[in-house]
């Protein structure tokens, strides 16, 4: 494990990056465009169109939290 | 508040016919995105109260289950989005019942990344400046999540 000037190691450097706002940003916003891109190669009205549904209320519901990440 | 809303919601979507519950639902997220791009001054609903600290010295068990459904609620806090308003008011008019539910438990999953990220960025609150440093960008970013995933979920189950 290497140091950095102020004693960081490299996991703690990794780490540091994978939990900035930007990063986590990244998977919660990109993540909106999953439902609707499988939505549309799925049958209309079948169970897995329902769990998609359900997947974009829930990525909704994330998103929108996130965005009150501000707030302590 | 989704459980409340969602109950709620199904009275009133089964009241109102779909063009009168989601035409203000259209303009609202259209006003919201403005919003949070800083182009429309739109308040929100918001208590502008910090939990106090006395709720945390109601033990390890109580304390924290207050201080979890205050600040998980909204009930005594501040909301610098008005994105959870949105969805609230989907849940109300659109959103069905299972749907809401599955938005209440991606909001509690959010509410628990924030700290979580917090503390592996350091917990000295250089993460909460990190955020506001980047602040318009990520309200502009989220808020297109949002109203694209809850876009795509009505779609989906109207199909």
């Amino acid at each position: 494990m290497t140091a950095d000037p102020i004693g960081r190691t490299t996991g703690a450097r990794l780490r540091r990056a994978l939990s900035h706002p930007l990063t986590v940003a990244v998977p919660v916003v990109a993540g909106a465009v999953v439902p609707a891109v499988l939505g549309a190669t799925s049958g209309t009205g079948d169970v897995a169109g329902t769990a998609l549904a359900l997947l974009a209320f829930a990525w909704a519901g994330l998103a929108a939290g996130y965005a009150n990440s501000g707030s302590t | 508040m989704a459980v409340v809303g969602a109950v709620l919601g199904g009275l009133v979507q089964a009241l109102l016919p779909a063009p009168v519950r989601l035409a203000p639902l259209a303009l609202l997220a259209g006003a919201v995105l403005l919003r949070e791009a800083g182009l429309l001054t739109l308040p929100v609903p918001e208590n502008k109260r910090l939990v106090p600290e006395a709720v945390q010295h109601r033990g390890r068990f109580l304390g924290t289950i207050q201080f979890g459904f205050e600040m998980g609620t909204g009930m005594r806090t501040y909301s610098p989005s008005a994105l959870p308003h949105l969805v609230l008011l989907a849940i109300l008019l659109a959103v069905p019942f299972a749907g809401a539910v599955t938005a209440g438990i991606g909001f509690a999953a959010a509410r628990w990344i924030m700290p979580a990220a917090s503390l592996g960025y350091g917990g000295d609150g250089s993460w909460e400046e990190r955020w506001r440093a980047h602040r318009r960008l990520l309200a502009v970013a989220t808020a297109l999540a949002t109203v694209a995933a809850l876009g795509t979920g009505l779609i989906l189950v109207d199909r």
